[in-house]
């Protein structure tokens, strides 16, 4: 077992993540926990950066490539194996790992968004630091957080509680996913390997 | 608790703890699920109406749209409240039902207790969040569709449980069917019953036990009708004539010996006849040894065709016979000695060899109080010697001591007749009893019911002088019946159970058969240990098929039966038919047998054991006689020793 204080992953986990994408996907499984480890203490911004960039790394493809599917809607743990995704597997990867450091419904919602350059949809992550802020959002386009003031090339449409859209989603693909309204973030500790250790 | 209702219990509580269960998650599940269509709906609402009030932006001249529009969707569906606050939770508009909830009652509402969860949505104006939208599905309507779940389910799993513990009570009664035939062979054995099965059972378990159950009750059967055999064999030996088939002298001598020692003297109705055939020796030697044998059986047939079934035809030599009539009046026995007389011609005239005539010498005795079957034989004998001394050609007999028939007698039947109805009319039958003891606790087993009759005088007589009219007359059968009624009005004040002497013609009558039935089922169950009924073995060798139907009615109503003046001489095989609780055997035939042959003694232990039957021995007269029987094992007495009859 890697541990690296506050979050860990199973070593039989890496060993299937190394199996199933290769030894890169397992460096790249054991760099995030690491990198949530060292953002664990640190404050919001500079949590909100690191988890932004990490994932920028990864590279843009769309789920036709990728998944042979016209809109999937990958896990984080898929999305790091397979090192590539479209802008949903961005926005989920960004959204749980904040999550596990600490950011609550009421700060991060998936927003969907107009890219009005690409003339296409598109999906960010909004990060309100109180309910009447003016949000953060999260990109992989514009891979800098910028206030949504400065995000003139997006025209949001909505946000959603990123649990409920996501478990909406999962539903629609056909995977088995709790109903209603039950514990979500029991729900979300099940879905993401790594998780906080057991000081 | 029997086997069959414990299965059923056991299996019902199993099944219907399972189905309960089952009902129980199912409806759980349903109750989940309802909740969480509801909450989704209410979600999807949240989301679709959320998203449609952020396209209004935050212009405040757009409060009527967003009014308009919250209504909308609150009228098209079933909710309990559609609340829109701004991010400061302060309420802009709220559109709510109250919750009113028709045809689901009250308790349903109290045991399930439903818990539908808020939705939210946030409401966006451009980037900037502007309110936030709850959305609450309507309890009314997730409890109707509940309830009425509730009811389709119970509905369902009623059905379910009714025909699964229906098909349940059918398994378990096929299954146990077996069992329960083996408990009877079981209990049946126990009842000295030989019952085998021929069931066919699909249960190997069972078809080992049937067919152990059966191999042992087959070998019990067979040590039985082995012991019989035996018993059978060796009182042959001692009592019956090896060439005639006729009861010998020992047995004739045994016979009196008894009727001397009797508990109930009635000698007025007995007499003894005995017949000297002249003549049959000569046959012999001119005609031959089968000559001689076919001549004295057609005899013996023609004897035996006149005579009643009671009475006793003996062979007391190679040429002389003895009958012994049991409770006769005097016209019935000249009607049989007239009867013998034609018998007797017939045989002659069948003969037609003129040398060979026959002559027939009767000697008539009665049997009279304190005297001793020697004298009954002298007086015998020396009847026939005063017949052959008067001379006759083919019949002739002379009576000794012929008894002064007492005035009722003289009188003739229709005099009887009136004297019995006025017997009956004024209560004058009465019982005498006399205790059976067990002689290790010395606690009385029974009291055995004997006649009395009030006369004229008010002097209570015994049955003799009675009941040979009675029998002639046909008035036994009534008698047993009066007796019946008063030991059964009296019986709370018996300590002990009482023995009723029942007779052939109480028996055989479907009249008094089925009036003692109906008696017998209508008695508390707490004196059913308390009656016994007693029968003659003579009269059971007579009409068995009657007494195996006596005896399962007597079980079927938890009464005992005994069997009375038992010898087993002619056959013991009905006993298995009856199953008896007792057989009394006379002081007198035990000593004889005793003497005769020990082994049929043993023989008849064994057999009473198998067939858990207890042997009372009666006529025991002196302290003598009862310390010999005591040291021969025997425990049930009775007799005038251990207790006089009394009132």
């Amino acid at each position: 077992m890697l541990n690296a204080q506050e979050f860990v992953v199973e070593m039989s986990f890496l060993k299937a993540i190394e199996k199933e994408y290769g030894k890169d996907a397992k460096v790249r499984f054991e760099s995030l926990v690491t990198l949530l480890n060292e953002l664990s203490s640190e404050p919001k911004p500079k949590q909100l950066q690191g988890v932004n960039d990490f994932f920028n790394k990864l590279s843009f493809e769309t789920d036709m490539i990728v998944w042979r599917q016209k809109d999937y809607w990958a896990s984080r743990d898929e999305f790091i194996g397979v090192r590539s995704g479209d802008c949903e597997d961005y926005t989920i990867a960004k959204y749980f790992s904040l999550q596990q450091l600490g950011f609550t419904d009421d700060e991060i919602f998936i927003t969907y968004v107009k890219a009005i350059k690409y003339h296409q949809s598109h999906m960010v992550l909004s990060y309100f630091k109180t309910p009447s802020s003016v949000p953060l959002i999260l990109d992989n386009i514009n891979k800098k957080i910028l206030p949504s003031t400065r995000r003139r090339d997006l025209r949001p449409i909505f946000s959603f509680n990123g649990n409920k859209i996501y478990r909406a989603k999962q539903r629609g693909l056909g995977k088995v996913i709790p109903q209603g309204k039950v514990n979500l973030t029991k729900w979300t500790d099940l879905i993401l390997k790594i998780k906080k250790s057991k000081h | 608790m029997k086997l069959q209702t414990l299965f059923i219990l056991s299996l019902s509580t199993l099944l219907i703890s399972i189905m309960s269960l089952i009902f129980y998650f199912n409806f759980k599940n349903t109750q989940t699920f309802i909740e969480n269509q509801v909450y989704s709906n209410a979600q999807n609402t949240a989301y679709s109406l959320g998203l449609s009030l952020s396209a209004l932006g935050q212009d405040t001249n757009n409060s009527v749209e967003q009014v308009l529009q919250i209504n909308a969707i609150f009228d098209s569906g079933y909710y309990e409240y559609i609340r829109f606050t701004d991010m400061n939770k302060t309420l802009i508009h709220e559109a709510s039902l109250p919750l009113v909830i028709k045809d689901v009652p009250e308790w349903f509402m109290y045991l399930v207790p439903l818990h539908l969860s808020e939705a939210q949505s946030e409401v966006n104006s451009d980037w900037l969040k502007v309110g936030i939208l709850y959305v609450k599905g309507h309890t009314g309507h997730a409890y109707y569709q509940l309830y009425k779940n509730f009811k389709d389910l119970a509905v369902i799993f009623g059905l379910i449980g009714f025909l699964a513990l229906v098909v349940l009570f059918i398994i378990v009664n096929v299954i146990l069917k077996t069992l329960i035939k083996i408990q009877g062979q079981a209990e049946a054995v126990s009842e000295n019953k030989f019952i085998i099965l021929k069931h066919h059972t699909f249960v190997i378990e069972f078809s080992t036990m049937m067919a152990t159950m059966n191999k042992m009750v087959t070998k019990i059967e067979n040590v039985f009708s082995s012991e019989v055999e035996t018993f059978q064999n060796y009182q042959n030996l001692l009592y019956k004539d090896d060439e005639s088939q006729l009861f010998n002298k020992r047995y004739l001598i045994l016979k009196l010996k008894e009727l001397f020692s009797g508990e109930d003297e009635h000698f007025l109705d007995r007499k003894m006849a005995l017949i000297s055939i002249a003549g049959l020796e000569e046959i012999k030697d001119r005609e031959g040894y089968f000559k001689y044998r076919d001549v004295f059986n057609e005899i013996k047939e023609g004897i035996l065709k006149e005579i009643k079934s009671q009475h006793l035809l003996v062979r007391v030599s190679d040429t002389e016979i003895a009958i012994l009539f049991d409770m006769v009046v005097d016209d019935t026995i000249e009607k049989t000695l007239n009867g013998l007389k034609h018998v007797f011609e017939r045989i002659n005239n069948g003969l037609q060899i003129d040398k060979d005539v026959l002559t027939f010498y009767t000697g008539i005795t009665p049997l009279l109080p304190a005297d001793n079957e020697g004298n009954v034989l002298s007086r015998a004998d020396y009847s026939v010697q005063q017949a052959k001394v008067r001379g006759c050609q083919l019949f002739c007999s002379v009576e000794t001591l012929k008894t002064a028939s007492n005035s009722l007698v003289s009188e003739g039947k229709e005099a009887w007749r009136k004297t019995f109805e006025e017997i009956f009319q004024n209560n004058r039958i009465t019982f005498a009893t006399q205790k059976v003891v067990e002689s290790k606790t010395a606690k009385t087993y029974h009291e055995e019911t004997f006649l009395r009759i009030i006369d004229h005088n008010g002097v209570v007589q015994t049955a003799g002088f009675y009941l040979p009219m009675a029998l002639s007359i046909h008035r036994v059968a009534k008698i047993d019946e009066t007796i019946v009624r008063l030991v059964l009005e009296k019986i709370e004040s018996f300590k002990n159970p009482v023995a009723i002497n029942l007779s052939s013609d109480f028996i055989e009558k479907s009249r008094y058969f089925e009036m003692l039935s109906e008696q017998l089922s209508a008695l508390d169950e707490k004196y059913h240990h308390k009656l016994h009924f007693e029968i003659k073995e003579n009269d059971i060798l007579q009409n068995l098929q009657n007494y195996i139907k006596f005896a399962e009615m007597i079980e079927k109503n938890s009464q005992t039966i005994g069997v009375d003046n038992f010898s087993g001489v002619e056959s013991i095989e009905y006993v298995k038919a009856l199953r008896p609780s007792y057989i009394k055997i006379s002081a007198s035939n035990v000593k004889d047998l005793e003497e005769g042959n020990k082994a049929i003694l043993k023989t008849l232990d064994v057999l009473t054991e198998i067939m858990d039957i207890k042997i009372i021995v009666t006529s025991i007269q002196s302290e003598e006689v009862y310390e010999r029987l005591l040291g021969q094992n025997y425990s049930y007495f009775q007799g005038h020793y251990i207790e006089e009859p009394k009132l």
